[in-house]
């Protein structure tokens, strides 16, 4: 037996029959089918995703550390990297943890991606290599082949629309996850990835049947639920409170005469912008795991100078 | 930066391996079947060029490029000198047999992107018939490919239609069988089954025998589609069935050609041919011949439905064959190939790869 034979036995057959199955009692909408399907995806991988959000959560309060590592070894690599381990290991963490659930999504993906291909063919050649998939079962030859359309969406086509929720989701859940960085290297990093990575998505998403384009913005948004629920909103809050302050406070007749009587320079304003320096700072605080009290000093700061988010936590003392 | 390069890394390998390295999304090919007539053959390849061969020598005589044809699924259709052809660009050609374009319907003019056409032709008293994927089944004038009558079925069609005494007979992919009036489109009947219909016809008799993807094969009073017999079999009734004599010989894609009594549907012999078969069969010497979509080619002889693997050509066959006399010809799908094999001794008399 060769591996594509086992791959089809194990993954890809199951997976196929299983949709089509779940296609007959979700009213032959292959859309919905997607949509349970992920869901079900997700309820099974939920203890790594938790483990992966965990380790993520983790690496993010070893990064100063890890940075500061990489300042003094710089020059003896083999002692970096036996420090980094016994950093890890004495904090718990694995650089494996973030990756491997990511892997495990790699099948997933594949199978999904021939799945639909093959569920939902165009051509005469793709739908004729879907019967040597096919289980026994009554069912799945009354219910074949399956329509491919789901609200605007065809699914066996790309769609640009689906593409860009995609990629909306994705930077949501990224920007949730992004640690606010101090070092200007790191955080040109995060916000490369930051884009990169809903960037790259789009793209596979215009590129691949929309199917499976569903699957990412179904997976997306249970992970940024996922996500919500057990770290909050993360990088996201600065954005989201000053959306709120954009639209959600309609300023009154009164406050909008006096707001105009007044100079351009707002308090407003400011309230908003030192609002959001102090999350960035007592997110980089809880990131820093010394709580902020490392001898390293940030950038525009001399040693033994205390930044503004000490000056604060001072004066609140 | 290096967890950028990672991620681009990543990216890309997903990319590669989930549609380059494994069951990548095909492109329309085709599997035109092979037509004879006179001392030529003609067949359409997945560029979506008419070819005509020497059906001796297989040299080329002639090919013309069908304007806007990605591949062809239906065999050509010769009646008189012209030869008609359906293409997936979604155009009827008729080409004279010297090689010269006469019309295309619809014309460039009249439609933008008109659907693909994977139905094959039918001929009768001065038109054409096929089905479409835009769910129509279309009558043309031969002369002059002008529209005589369209009907509208409830999903696309993939299969080619059979026109018996002034009827059209043609499945449907709304699982859905229908005959037609030849003359004006009209429904006399229609039966539905519970799967789809992507195999053509034939008559036998009093009854009409057509496979469906349900996993039966049909048989229908011919004159109001009501069901006389039908068969199970484990898989798909994908290509179409022969008749000979008393017997039905029906392939599936189980790998089986289950050989059933005509009149009854009872299941005379099966002939496991060890892997799916999609390609029609053919009558060649009293022999049918039929292949696996893996290219290992079989008769079965009509007397005694003994069977005997006469060629193992290790390439994808789904293209119906085509007998002439003791010879017959397969379109293969990889490597593009026409084979002419002598059907009683199995030898090859010559192989043309299309460039």
């Amino acid at each position: 037996m060769s591996i594509g034979d086992i791959w089809n036995v194990i993954i890809l057959d199951p997976l196929i029959n299983g949709m089509v199955w779940l296609s007959s009692i979700l009213f032959h909408n292959f859309g919905l089918t997607v949509i349970v399907l992920t869901a079900v995806i997700f309820g099974l991988m939920y203890p790594l995703t938790i483990k992966q959000m965990k380790a993520a959560k983790a690496m993010q309060v070893l990064q100063p550390k890890l940075q500061a590592l990489q300042k003094k070894y710089a020059k003896d690599r083999q002692r970096l990297a036996q420090e980094q381990m016994a950093l890890m290991r004495e904090s718990g963490t694995s650089a494996t943890g973030c990756l491997v659930p990511t892997l495990i999504q790699f099948p997933i993906w594949l199978a999904l991606y021939q799945a639909i291909v093959r569920v939902l063919a165009v051509t005469p050649e793709d739908f004729l290599n879907l019967s040597g998939h096919l289980y026994n079962w009554q069912v799945v030859y009354n219910v074949l082949p399956l329509s491919s359309k789901f609200l605007w969406i065809d699914l066996a086509n790309p769609d640009y629309v689906l593409a860009l929720l995609v990629g909306v989701a994705m930077f949501i859940q990224q920007k949730m996850t992004t640690p606010p960085a101090t070092d200007p290297k790191v955080a040109a990093q995060s916000q490369l990835m930051l884009f990169m990575m809903p960037a790259m998505f789009v793209f596979i998403s215009i590129t691949f049947p929309a199917g499976l384009a569903l699957y990412w913005l179904t997976s997306s948004i249970l992970r940024v639920v996922v996500q919500f629920a057990a770290t909050g909103p993360g990088e996201l809050k600065p954005w989201l409170q000053g959306i709120v302050a954009r639209f959600g406070q309609k300023p009154s007749y009164q406050s909008r005469v006096t707001k105009a009587e007044k100079s351009p320079a707002q308090p407003a304003p400011k309230i908003v912008v030192e609002q959001a320096e102090e999350i960035v700072n007592e997110g980089s605080r809880s990131n820093r795991a010394d709580g902020g009290g490392s001898n390293q000093p940030r950038p525009g700061q001399t040693k033994g100078q205390p930044g503004r988010g000490g000056d604060r936590r001072r004066k609140r003392r | 930066m290096r967890k950028v390069s990672i991620l681009l890394i990543l990216v890309v390998v997903l990319a590669t391996v989930i549609t380059g390295c494994s069951g990548a999304r095909n492109r329309p090919l085709g599997w035109s079947g092979v037509t004879v007539s006179g001392n030529n053959l003609y067949f359409g390849t997945h560029s979506g060029t008419l070819f005509s061969l020497n059906k001796d020598t297989g040299t080329v005589q002639w090919q013309l490029s069908l304007e806007g044809a990605q591949g062809v699924y239906g065999a050509p259709l010769v009646s008189g000198d012209t030869i008609y052809v359906t293409t997936y660009g979604g155009r009827v050609f008729a080409v004279n047999t010297s090689g010269v374009l006469k019309w295309t319907s619809p014309t460039t003019q009249e439609s933008k992107s008109p659907d693909a056409i994977i139905s094959g032709l039918a001929y009768s008293n001065g038109n054409l018939y096929y089905g479409s994927t835009d769910k129509n089944v279309y009558a043309l004038n031969a002369e002059t490919g002008q529209q005589v009558w369209k009907f509208a079925t409830g999903d696309k069609i993939w299969a080619s239609p059979v026109v018996d005494n002034g009827i059209v007979y043609i499945g449907s992919f709304d699982n859905s069988f229908y005959a037609l009036s030849a003359d004006d489109g009209h429904q006399i009947w229609k039966f539905d089954a519970a799967g789809v219909f992507n195999a053509s016809p034939v008559i036998s008799g009093n009854n009409l025998i057509v496979g469906s993807l349900d996993r039966n094969i049909y048989a229908l009073d011919i004159n109001n589609g009501q069901v006389v017999w039908r068969f199970e079999g484990q898989k798909w009734f994908w290509a179409d069935a022969i008749v000979v004599g008393n017997n039905v010989y029906a392939p599936n894609t189980d790998g089986k050609v289950y050989v059933l009594n005509a009149s009854t549907g009872d299941q005379v012999a099966s002939l496991d041919l060890g892997s799916s078969i999609a390609s029609s069969p053919a009558l060649a010497a009293d022999q049918v011949v039929v292949s696996t979509e893996t290219g290992k080619v079989s008769t079965i002889a009509t007397s005694s439905n003994q069977q005997k693997q006469i060629s193992d050509l290790q390439t994808t066959v789904r293209a119906p064959i085509t007998a002439d006399g003791d010879i017959v010809y397969l379109h293969s799908q990889t490597n593009e190939t026409i084979y002419a094999l002598n059907a009683v001794a199995g030898t090859a008399l010559w192989q043309y790869r299309v460039q």
